[in-house]
């Protein structure tokens, strides 16, 4: 037991902010995010034994967060529309509101982005798993997920490329 | 600025947010849970366990008094032979792992019981496994398809518990299961087993629930010899119904006769 614990502990140390950053962009609210990523992680302790056999440890951790994100939701009746993103993206765009130091432009994109492509994004860019890997995580084919990063890759070029040029060139 | 560039400055603010809650308070919570997994398990334990009890005292002889007879504990395992000829395994500790696959080997089905890790000797069986989250390449899947590649009709048969009750559980919460999660109960088919496979059951200690059932292959080295007719009919499992779970009398208590229940 204890070496398990070291082992789930060292899992912890290593996947713990870019789980956090994935469930972030998927909810786009960082308290939310940290509530479900730590609910994710202590249902990965209780079922170590198994977790620790999946060929993806990290994107079971991710998966299991957005869908107690999911039951939650069905819990509560409650829910940040597609319409409440927008807003939660112009919050980012003006001022950062949320608290974190996340780049509030890039923050805003990905926020635009619609919900399937983020997660595409939030799992194959920023947890580095590969496409088949975010396919079976989503539960998609992976030509889909090729589809919907290609899509989200247009989407952000076009958003952010001006502004980021714009900086570097000042 | 190209397109890496542009993935660089996305992923850069990966760094910027930080998870705070400490792994202590994780792996806490982390034991609220497998408790609370465990509630319901445990009360139709102790449900049954009772009632067993109730009936070793009464089938005692009446020099016995009743006052007098130790308590009963429950063994790590148990194996039953049910009504309709399944073969009943509940495991509450894995304390004997080469025991409960003598006694399966001895009950007819050929089976490979390990802790932790998959035996290497075994080679799964095409539908023989519950996969998660399955998809299909190339079109849009509905629950229904996926949850038929999640739990193939193969596994609902040789195993009915857990996976027929996962499977409706699916249905009715219209959710893919993330992980299919059996509860240290299970019922084989051996009936359903196709010509030569076996059953592998990989557990762990002190968590029954994380055993987990699968079609195999069957080989000496996986699955042992092949059972003699002889063998299946062993008096550890008649086909007589009887409880599912049975105590294991304390040293010196009178043996309450031949029962069709192999504890460990």
């Amino acid at each position: 037991v204890g070496t398990q614990r070291l082992d789930f502990a060292e899992f912890y140390s290593s996947s713990k902010d870019e789980c956090l950053f994935t469930v972030l962009v998927s909810v786009g609210d960082q308290d939310t995010a940290q509530e479900l990523v730590a609910e994710a992680f202590a249902r990965a302790w209780a079922s170590w034994r198994t977790v620790s056999k999946h060929p993806a440890p990290v994107a079971w951790v991710v998966r299991t967060a957005l869908n107690a994100n999911i039951s939650r939701w069905r819990r509560r009746h409650r829910e940040v529309s597609v319409s409440d993103l927008g807003t939660v993206a112009d919050l980012y765009a003006v001022d950062g509101t949320t608290g974190n130091s996340v780049d509030p432009r890039i923050m805003a994109a990905l926020m635009r982005l619609p919900a399937r492509q983020r997660q595409v994004v939030a799992l194959r860019l920023f947890l580095d798993l590969d496409t088949g890997h975010t396919a079976e995580a989503l539960g998609i084919a992976p030509g889909t997920v090729q589809a919907h990063l290609g899509r989200a890759m247009s989407a952000l070029r076009g958003d952010l490329m001006p502004e980021l040029q714009q900086e570097n060139r000042s | 600025m190209n397109d890496n560039e542009l993935i660089t400055a996305m992923r850069d603010q990966r760094n910027k947010v930080h998870m705070t809650t400490p792994v202590e308070q994780i792996i806490n919570r982390g034991h609220a849970v497998r408790a609370r997994r465990r509630i319901p398990g445990l009360a139709g334990v102790l449900a049954v366990a009772a009632a067993a009890a109730f009936a070793v005292i009464a089938l005692l002889p009446a020099s016995h008094p009743a006052s007098h007879q130790p308590p009963a504990h429950l063994a790590a395992w148990t194996v039953t032979r049910l009504p309709n000829g399944d073969i009943g395994v509940t495991v509450r500790e894995m304390a004997d792992p080469a025991g409960l696959q003598s006694t399966l080997r001895a009950d007819g089905v050929p089976a490979s019981v390990t802790l932790l890790n998959l035996n290497p000797a075994c080679q799964p069986y095409p539908g023989g496994k519950a996969t998660l989250a399955p998809y299909y390449p190339g079109r849009k899947s509905t629950l229904q398809q996926r949850l038929q590649s999640q739990f193939p009709p193969l596994l609902l048969e040789v195993f009915p518990t857990p996976f027929e009750e996962q499977k409706a559980e699916a249905l009715a919460r219209n959710q893919i299961p993330l992980l299919p999660s059996p509860n240290g109960v299970v019922v084989i088919d051996p009936s359903a087993l196709p010509g030569n496979t076996g059953v592998e059951l990989v557990t762990a200690p002190g968590g029954s629930e994380f055993i987990e059932p699968e079609v195999v292959y069957a080989s000496p080295q996986c699955t042992g010899p092949q059972p003699s007719p002889a063998a299946t009919s062993s008096p550890s499992a008649s086909p007589s119904p009887k409880p599912t779970i049975s105590p294991s009398p304390m040293p010196g208590s009178p043996s309450p006769g031949p029962s069709p229940t192999s504890s460990g």
